[in-house]
């Protein structure tokens, strides 16, 4: 392994601005050093929660402060650690993810090579309050900066008992280990992970059993995005008053989100949830051209229009909006871009990614992408915009896993937000956005790389 | 209202009414009994009187299947090898099938040379010994072979399968999805992002434009071969947007002219060797 210094990978580029307070020491903090992140009041939360607190409390102080999955689901967190600490077995399990499952969401991977320690305060914390005393982080594998740093912190905090055997002289302990994951969306989706974690192929399976139930090796199992695990922390060491400071009522504190697409300076940007999207599109600089769209939630996501940029950014305004928090992916998109051809690309994108399990996903994507490809080709049949609906509500009803149930969000949206478009496409062959030229060449499926 | 015991008394009613039935043999198979319509009987595959297969792997059976849950690899009939695929990319093996109905030879994997490379099996041994053999480190497991030969040998796979004792299927499923390389590539291998911030970023135009540079399309070699093109989602290009990788190296952001610039530099840079060679 090269030896990387302290700064981030090219890849992640951190714009300035916002309601910084995960990202505010990402940069200030030494990643490769205990001893700095200490100084910065690191390990003070995992210390108040084991020492002072115990498990109950710091589940409660969760609760307290409102804090909700930040992997797009939404689920409470403190709800989540309840149901793990009340599962029977004997050796509990916590994995934080960190497969970042879309690679165009670059929030978990900032804070994996800028802020290690952070991640593993989180899993520690969160270890400790639901009794496991296994502890994984799961990280993509061409992550190889964060990989590094995440297990050069462990190490360091093992030799500072911070971590490993008897935490700080407790009887809590917790090995934490390093698992380099798959490259592939589905492998973010929880049951899917711990199914490749087993060894498996990195399918979902159906649940309950939920995992905290039964989850890895049949032990009660919690699974959490690497930034839930760095909010805890920040709660464990701020307390939930301060938490809540920033934020709406039903969801406080913020949210990395990345904004991409035409906008001026695309990069990552710490908001506090419930900032209106113009705001957030503000911060990368603001749209080039005009603005016609927003993609909000990636591919699981959807759009929403220009006149609905005062959408505040939060779980439910956006759910309602048809959209996702998804894992913070927020893509712009001017009046250069076609809609629909922007719809079948995020169909496209999931046909391409379906594990393949559930046959609504794998034959439903590939009908509606050619179904969008007929209508491309101004070649639609008579009840193809029908069909659209009508697949993707029974693909949405019959899903295995969130990755399929909203699938087809992106086209849905699109479909109700510019109708004219898709007619202009299916009627006269004609593209509003002057986008598309011609007809198309893209074959449907591109083979899977080196098959 | 419900009287307890009512249903078990329900329930040997019938008991006992089977009981002192008339027993009767159906003669079959001069009478028949009525079947649902898909019924196909029991599925199994049959053996020869020598204990061998006699599957001929002519997909048939994967054609029908309503389900599209049927996939195989191996050899026909007359020794051609039969590519194997997951059951996930179920149009790609149609192709096969359709050449067989043809009466054409079923089509051959793209690099026939190297589709049973020998592999370093001693030190292959070693890295799952390393790892403890434990299923869990598959994927390490994995990522160690694609780091010294570029792709995972079928036979890499083979020795992972046995001396793991993990089924054939699930180390393939696995390596499968889990975004590893299957097929060798020859030359220097350019991958294009197409992940949605690449694409909104213009990546669309490096990719046509390398195509019609290189003459090929995605998956194929350059006739030189130097250059193999392919696209991927999982460059996780970033900020770099539009990005494209050659080798393990991702650069960008790239305009067009950048994007050809730097193929055409790397492509007179000499490849490193991969097969069977440790790369240091």
């Amino acid at each position: 392994m090269t030896d990387s210094g302290t700064s981030l990978s090219p890849q992640i580029r951190i714009l300035p601005g916002g309601d910084q307070r995960l990202l505010a020491e990402i940069g200030v903090v030494d990643p490769n050093s205990l001893d700095s992140y200490r100084k910065a009041g690191g390990y003070a939360g995992l210390r108040r929660a084991v020492e002072k607190l115990g498990p109950e409390a710091t589940i409660d102080e969760v609760a307290a402060a409102g804090l909700r999955g930040r992997g797009g689901g939404g689920y409470p967190t403190a709800d989540k650690w309840r149901a793990a600490r009340a599962a029977s077995g004997d050796s509990k399990v916590v994995v934080a993810n960190l497969i970042g499952a879309d690679p165009t969401a670059l929030g978990d991977r900032a804070l994996a090579e800028g802020n290690p320690h952070l991640l593993l305060e989180g899993l520690l914390v969160a270890a400790f309050a639901t009794g496991a005393s296994d502890a994984i982080i799961a990280v993509r594998r061409d992550w190889t900066v964060a990989i590094e740093r995440l297990r050069a912190a462990i190490a360091e905090a093992e030799a500072a008992h911070l971590a490993g055997y008897l935490v700080l002289g407790t009887d809590f302990s917790c090995v934490v280990r390093v698992w380099e994951g798959a490259v592939a969306l589905v492998a973010g989706e929880e049951t899917a992970l711990l199914a490749a974690l087993a060894g498996d192929r990195g399918m979902p399976v159906i649940r309950p059993p939920y995992p905290t139930e039964r989850g890895l090796g049949g032990a009660p199992t919690t699974v959490q995005n690497g930034e839930t695990l760095a909010h805890a922390a920040w709660i464990a060491s701020h307390g939930a008053k301060k938490f809540r400071a920033i934020g709406s009522k039903e969801a406080p504190g913020t949210k990395l989100v990345t904004v991409y697409g035409r906008v001026a300076q695309p990069g990552l940007v710490e908001v506090a949830l419930g900032t209106p999207l113009s705001e957030i599109v503000a911060l990368a600089g603001g749209g080039t051209g005009t603005t016609k769209a927003v993609f909000v939630g990636g591919p699981g996501g959807g759009a929403l229009s220009a006149d609905q940029l005062d959408t505040r950014y939060d779980y439910e305004p956006l759910h309602a909006a048809g959209a996702g928090i998804g894992l913070g992916q927020v893509l712009v998109a001017d009046t250069d871009t076609c809609m629909v051809d922007s719809a079948r690309f995020f169909l496209d994108y999931s046909a391409r990614e379906a594990c393949g399990k559930a046959v609504p996903c794998r034959i439903g994507t590939k009908r509606l992408v050619e179904t969008l490809d007929r209508i491309l080709a101004a070649s639609p049949r008579p009840n193809d915009l029908l069909l659209l609906r009508e697949l993707s509500r029974k693909m949405t009803d019959t899903a295995l896993c969130h990755l399929e149930a909203r699938a087809p969000g992106p086209m849905l949206t699109t479909l109700d937000r510019f109708p004219d478009e898709y007619r202009a496409h299916a009627e006269r062959g004609e593209c509003l956005a002057g986008a598309c030229k011609g007809s198309r060449v893209a074959p449907l499926l591109a083979p899977l790389a080196g098959l | 209202m419900t009287i307890p015991g009512l249903g078990i008394l329900k329930g040997l009613r019938q008991t006992a009414r089977n009981y002192w039935a008339p027993k009767v043999t159906n003669q079959y198979p001069e009478s028949r009994p009525t079947m649902p319509d898909r019924w196909r009987g029991r599925l199994d595959l049959i053996y020869d009187p020598f204990g061998e297969h006699k599957c001929e792997v002519c997909f048939q059976c994967a054609q029908v299947c309503p389900v599209e849950a049927i996939d195989m690899s191996g050899f026909d009939s007359s020794g051609n090898r039969i590519r194997y695929g997951l059951p996930e990319i179920y149009d790609e093996r149609k192709d096969p099938n359709a050449y067989r109905r043809a009466g054409l030879p079923a089509m051959p994997m793209r690099n026939a040379a190297r589709w049973d490379e020998e592999i370093d099996t001693p030190w292959l041994r070693g890295v799952i010994d390393g790892f403890g053999g434990k299923p869990e480190a598959l994927v390490a497991i994995f990522s160690a072979v694609e780091e010294r030969y570029g792709y995972l040998p079928e036979r890499a796979l083979r020795e992972a399968s046995e001396r793991m004792s993990i089924h054939w299927a699930q180390i393939f499923g696995a390596a499968g999805l889990g975004g590893f390389r299957l097929l060798p590539a020859d030359g220097h291998l350019v991958t294009i992002c197409t992940c949605a911030a690449c694409r909104f970023a213009g990546g669309d135009a490096l990719l046509t434009a390398l195509r019609a540079d290189l003459g090929i399309e995605p998956g194929e070699t350059t006739a030189d071969g130097t250059i193999t093109l392919e696209t991927s989602d999982e460059v996780a290009a970033g900020a770099l947007s539009p990005a494209l990788r050659i080798d393990t190296l991702v650069y960008g952001p790239l305009t067009v002219e950048q994007g050809r610039h730097v193929v055409g530099e790397r492509r007179k840079a000499p490849v490193r060797a991969r097969s069977g060679q440790p790369v240091a």
